[in-house]
């Protein structure tokens, strides 16, 4: 039994008492991280010093009877697209692979103002570009439960780091599922809030009007924890919302009797894996016996939410992906001495990888004079009609629920070759950013091989409240989400 | 008196949009003729990476003309909803206004903004590019 099976509630609670020291708690995770990611490739950085010496001032002002903050000593991961000023952030790519930001993220300000100790960064697709974390410029990360299988994506290394007792927590960001996807996929917690409950400063930009950061942690307990830290409006993000920050663990009372679940039925049929299905019935049978209340909606144009992403999302993404042209920051090709054109272009095929630049080249190509109107436009207008269907059904339920990916982890390689195929991994995930609802995926049960299949709800606009009290009665009523990979003893992770 | 600054978030996103394609990259503007195909020849690939920005590969040409042509292919589908009278949501938070006195606050220091450029007379201020106009 490591102090890294502990959570971070749990973690907080024994540093602020006393019984263990921030330095114990963060020598654990360094050297837990120094013995598996060999094999895991889950951290593209690892900043041992700097942790050290914050984890001694956790300490000191403890000693020292100063008020050490709610998640004063605990170790955390951030994926690496998020900045800290000093440490470098690629977005697991070669346009940034020496880029070291100048300023904070306001995520780390807040965590760090809290008392968490960042431990280092964790790899992910390419500017946040995939679902498998196959499209890292520093190769894929494996899924901690059995190392030929994605560990989803994009936050996919935040996801291994916080399976494998690396870390208890992990921010991640979910454009269209990267939080909740990979959590399903690694057996852990994964929280996306709700668009503008968390400010987007210092987070490298991918679908502006869809991108959120969130926690990865083991418990519904530990996310929510974190959410309280993490929300709120801020200066710096326009886009941030004015909502009041509750204290959302405490919301946390393990009773659903007033609890409508809207099940989509329609929805949740083909191209589902029956592993998968059978977990998501008994998933909504456990709250059903734990007093919720079952109800039957439809979604009619949640089918169409696939397409609309991939729409919106590289329109979005051909935009934001501009600055990166080899003047102000980043990667620039020594071969363009003579034309600036010259140097752009070769840049951005040098420094990109090719998931970036299909989706540069799909946006481009849907803004461009006479495809705008039939596909970015359509899209927008289709989008409007889902937040309508989801507007409706929150009339009647309170949580939607579905299955957090259609199958369990594929095989790394596997769909690397059709990306349509990978992009229809996310069918259940995208909406949620489209209508801008928080969504969390919890563990709901094992295949026969032993893969991780996860249990996704999805909640009103700024009622994380809600959506985090169904979880947290689900977790009490389960104990998936205590199995660890590599059985009791955890280490090693090869069988 | 200060004046307001307003940002209405609901048009930040095509304006992004028309910086890249109407100001950034003014001089690759493209007119098709608004039919939409159903495939994609290599032409319409090279076309789509000179507005972006991207010198492809041969290979990597071919290989986005399938790709993209499979992908829109499928997003073709929401060509037949009726969506006529909907109104577009470019973003779920666009009744949010955020407005703040235009006044001058510290901000990041040249040489830090500087500091990433790959090729910057910062003292100057001034970023080093290869020649703008002809070649």
């Amino acid at each position: 039994m490591s102090v890294l099976d502990a959570t971070a509630t749990t973690l907080r609670d024994e540093i602020a008492a006393g019984r263990l020291s921030a330095v114990e708690a963060c020598r654990a995770a360094l050297d837990r991280i120094a013995s598996v990611n060999g094999e895991l490739n889950a951290f593209n950085l690892v900043d041992g010093d700097r942790a050290l010496d914050r984890a001694k001032e956790i300490d000191r002002r403890r000693a020292a009877g100063e008020s050490p903050g709610p998640l004063a000593g605990v170790p955390i991961a951030l994926k690496d697209n998020m900045d800290v000023r000093g440490m470098r952030t690629t977005a697991s790519s070669r346009i940034l692979e020496h880029f070291v930001p100048p300023y904070d993220a306001t995520v780390v300000r807040r965590l760090e103002r809290a008392g968490a100790v960042i431990v280092g960064k964790t790899n992910c697709d390419e500017f946040a570009m995939g679902s498998s974390n196959e499209n890292s410029a520093f190769g894929p990360v494996h899924n901690p439960w059995a190392l030929d299988r994605i560990p989803g994506g994009s936050s996919g290394g935040s996801a291994a780091a916080v399976a494998s007792r690396c870390v208890p927590l992990a921010l991640g960001s979910d454009t269209g599922g990267s939080i909740r996807q990979p959590a399903a996929c690694c057996g852990v917690v994964g929280l996306k809030p709700s668009y503008g409950r968390v400010s987007r400063y210092g987070l490298l930009a991918f679908a502006s009007s869809l991108d959120q950061i969130g926690p990865f942690a083991r418990t519904v307990a530990d996310a929510a924890l974190t959410l309280t830290v993490l929300a709120g409006a801020d200066p710096c993000d326009a886009t941030t919302a004015n909502e009041p920050v509750p204290d959302f663990a405490a919301a946390l009372t393990g009773g659903v009797n007033d609890i409508r679940i809207g099940v989509p039925r329609a929805f949740v049929t083909e191209g589902v894996d029956s592993q998968v299905r059978r977990a998501y019935d008994e998933a909504l049978d456990t709250l059903r016996r734990a007093g919720a209340t079952l109800v039957d909606i439809d979604l009619p144009h949640a089918r169409y939410a696939v397409p609309v992403y991939y729409l919106v999302c590289t329109a979005e993404a051909s935009s934001n992906l501009a600055r990166y042209d080899g003047v102000k920051y980043g990667y620039r090709s020594g071969a363009a001495k003579d034309s600036l054109k010259e140097m752009y272009s070769r840049t951005r095929d040098e420094g990109f990888g090719p998931e970036v630049k299909r989706r540069i080249m799909l946006g481009t190509y849907v803004l461009s004079a006479g495809y705008y109107d039939a596909f970015y436009l359509k899209a927008l207008q289709v989008r409007t009609l889902l937040r309508r269907d989801y507007d409706q059904a929150f009339e009647r339920v309170d949580v939607v629920a579905m299955p957090t990916m259609p199958t369990p982890p594929f095989r790394l390689g596997e769909k690397t070759d059709d990306p349509l195929q990978m992009y229809l991994a996310d069918v259940f995930t995208v909406s949620a950013n489209l209508a801008g609802l928080p969504g969390i995926s919890v563990p709901c049960g094992f295949s026969s091989d032993g893969l991780p299949i996860g249990f996704q709800l999805m909640g009103r606009m700024f009622d994380e409240t809600t959506l985090l009290r169904v979880a947290d009665a689900y977790q009490r009523a389960t104990d998936w989400h205590t199995r660890k990979p590599g059985g009791p003893e955890g280490p090693p992770l090869r069988p | 008196m200060a004046r307001r600054i307003g940002v209405n978030v609901a048009t930040t996103f095509t304006h992004a949009a028309a910086h890249m394609h109407g100001l950034h990259f003014a001089f690759c503007i493209l007119h098709y003729d608004g039919v939409v195909p159903t495939t994609l020849t290599i032409a319409d690939v090279e076309r789509i990476a000179a507005l972006a920005q991207l010198e492809l590969t041969d290979e990597e040409k071919h290989l986005f003309t399938r790709q993209l042509a499979d992908i829109l292919h499928y997003a073709e589908q929401v060509q037949a909803i009726d969506t006529s009278g909907v109104p577009a949501t470019a973003h779920v938070n666009a009744a949010q206004r955020t407005e703040r006195d235009d006044e001058p606050r510290p901000s990041l220091p040249i040489e830090d903004a500087m500091a990433n450029a790959p090729d910057s007379l910062p003292d100057a201020g001034l970023f080093r590019v290869p020649r703008v106009i002809g070649g």
